[in-house]
């Protein structure tokens, strides 16, 4: 399997006056799951919104292979081989399973829907994915969170996406859910696909990543191969040292005070 | 799972879908009041009291038919009996001040409704303004340009026994209207429920950044729905005419309201996301058969407009109660 590669090189994003993102350099390769972590407002999720085409980067650009790549919507993102899965704006709860996995692609002959072939599609994937749901034929609001989050995942499999972004898949999931999640993203990796995940809970990165991005606010703190390194390590990197941490405990206080 | 067990299953299944089926509601209240209405009024069932009703209804539900797209994706269009009466009265005006053909004025009336649509929409969803307000607006100043254009007092429609004869005669017993709005309600219903505009409509009332982030040209969908809504509710207004001989000022004034409830009763969620074509033209039903009924009972005519608030009032609530049940049950 030849490997390919999704670049971000020089990433600037400013909101105000929050520099969201300062000069951020990423990489992700097929068949490997790349961890971003860091702490709230860092700027992860702007980095997998700027790769998504949900942002516009200030500066910067994303490079696919070698050639840059002009992402200005979510679907150049798509049509360059990169989905994303969002935390809970992927999926229309009074819509059925199938219709969602299919959503914005749905499958159609002389213009009309075809419903049965996208049941029996959704069906396909979602058994191979092993995603449990007992009918494709279910409103999406009546799913659990974790089964919510695995048809989001589903959806991004079907696009046929080189490079699959996931934003915290397993905040607010129970164990047995979240486990669920990172085995389909590991199962994802293993059939070449490249992932990049969010995530607060260390122990899913150690456990499912090969690479972890460490951010900083809005800046790419360090970069360690999972095998390389050590939790402590991590923690240090996510927090900053010592008086890092002390000037940015200062910093927060009167940004809350400001709130 | 035994041979038994997967048929009960089946056979529950079967009811269970009978009864979450949207149009459910709708149903109960068309029997609730045709009992009530056989009790009151002998001669209710009669053949020609039922044509009858289902002609009176006819422009409401194909007025429906087309506000039901606006409403699933999301948004209102409280203009729409103020573009149904400047249809009305564009046409006759066309045809008879302007002696303008028949055809040519029928499709330049159209072209009209269509881009006041456009505009509903495109003010509404590209500049960002409610549309219930943007659409409030129309009303009146809709309603406005059709006096000015009529100078306020009915106009004689051309004569054309092909065109009264086409929206206003009848056939096997069965009045022109009715077959109209079967055949535009059918479009309507097999566009929305297996295209994928339809699909669009319901992803995007049903979640808006979801559908936005799958892709769906949120803006375009939605302008696109107050288009074929006013075009339809411009025809209804022309088809009017057709039969009446005559275009009115005042036609479709209150008309908005009837539409509404024809499709809340419908089981449509009046905040998008939800709704048929069949339950809002059961929906049209229901008001027209409440109607019917004060009628005959011979009350004071202003009682179908308490009845019409009443019922609009109880089927949003109904709904909203019967949604947060579902919700409760699912999770
Ligand atoms: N749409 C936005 N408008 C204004 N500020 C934003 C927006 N998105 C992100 N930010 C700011 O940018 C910074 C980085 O945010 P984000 O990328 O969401 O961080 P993370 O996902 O790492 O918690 C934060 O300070 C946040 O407040
Ligand atoms: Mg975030």
């Amino acid at each position: 399997m030849t490997t390919t590669t999704l670049k971000a090189e020089g990433l600037a994003k400013r909101y105000g006056g929050v520099q969201a993102l300062n000069s951020v350099d990423f990489e992700c390769n097929s068949g490997e799951v790349v961890a971003l972590m860091g702490d709230n407002g860092a700027g992860k999720s702007t980095l997998i919104r700027i790769l998504c085409g949900a942002t516009k980067p200030d500066s910067g650009q994303i490079v696919i292979d070698g050639s840059v790549r002009v992402i200005n919507r979510p679907q150049d993102a798509v049509e360059n081989g990169i989905s994303v899965v969002y935390q809970d704006l992927a999926l229309v709860g009074s819509m059925d399973v199938a219709r969602n996995v299919f959503l914005g692609h749905e499958l159609r002959k002389f213009g009309f829907v075809r419903i049965s072939k996208m049941r029996e599609e959704a069906k396909v994937l979602l058994d191979q994915l092993k995603i449990k749901i007992s009918s494709t034929k279910l409103q999406v609001e009546s799913l659990s969170g974790g089964q919510r989050q695995c048809i989001a995942i589903a959806r991004a499999v079907r696009l046929g996406s080189d490079f699959v972004l996931l934003d915290e898949p397993t905040a607010a999931l129970g164990p047995e859910q979240q486990a669920n999640v990172l085995r389909i993203v590991t199962e994802l990796r293993d059939s070449g696909k490249g992932i990049v995940i969010i995530s607060h809970n260390i122990d899913h990165v150690l456990a499912v990543s090969d690479r972890i991005v460490v951010m900083r606010a809005g800046q790419v703190a360090g970069i360690r191969n999972t095998k390389e390194t050590t939790r402590q390590e991590i923690v240090s990197m996510i927090v900053g040292d010592q008086s890092f941490v002390k000037h940015n405990l200062q910093n927060q206080s009167t940004e809350l005070k400001g709130e | 799972m035994s041979g038994k067990a997967k048929r009960l299953d089946k056979h529950e299944s079967r009811i269970g879908r009978i009864l979450r089926a949207e149009e459910f509601g709708v149903v109960v209240a068309i029997v609730g009041v045709v009992i009530v209405a056989m009790s009151l009024t002998p001669n209710f069932a009669v053949g020609t009291n039922i044509n009858t009703i289902l002609q009176q209804i006819s422009y409401v539900a194909i007025c429906a038919a087309g506000m039901s797209l606006v409403v699933i994706c999301g948004e209102i269009d409280l203009s729409i009996g103020s573009i149904y009466g400047l249809g009305a009265v564009m046409y006759t005006w066309l045809s008879v001040k302007m002696d303008w053909p028949i055809l040519p004025s029928i499709v330049v009336t159209l072209l009209l409704g269509v881009f006041l649509g456009w505009l509903n929409g495109y003010v509404s969803v590209r500049l960002n303004i409610p549309s219930f307000v943007v659409t409030l607006a129309g009303l009146g100043a809709l309603r406005g340009a059709t006096l000015l254009i009529s100078g306020g007092v009915p106009i004689y429609a051309k004569e054309s026994k092909t065109f009264s004869g086409l929206v206003g005669g009848s056939f096997l017993g069965i009045s022109a209207q009715v077959y109209w709005m079967i055949a535009l309600c059918t479009i309507v219903g097999v566009v929305l429920a297996k295209s994928k505009f339809g699909s669009d409509l319901y992803a995007i009332g049903g979640n808006k950044v979801a559908a936005q982030n799958a892709g769906i040209n949120v803006a375009k969908v939605k302008i696109q729905s107050f288009m074929l809504s006013s075009f339809l509710a411009t025809w209804a207004g022309i088809m009017l005419v057709g039969w009446l001989g005559s275009s009115n000022p005042l036609t479709g004034q209150g008309q908005e309201l009837l539409i509404v409830g024809a499709i809340a009763v419908g089981g449509a969620s009046l905040f998008g996301g939800s709704g048929t074509i069949l339950g809002a033209t059961l929906g049209a039903i229901v008001g027209g058969l409440i109607t019917n009924v004060l009628v005959l009972v011979g009350v004071n005519g202003n009682w179908t407009f308490v009845a019409n608030g009443l019922l609009i009032l109880a089927a949003v609530v109904i709904n909203t109660l019967v949604a947060q049940k579902r919700k409760t049950l699912r999770t």
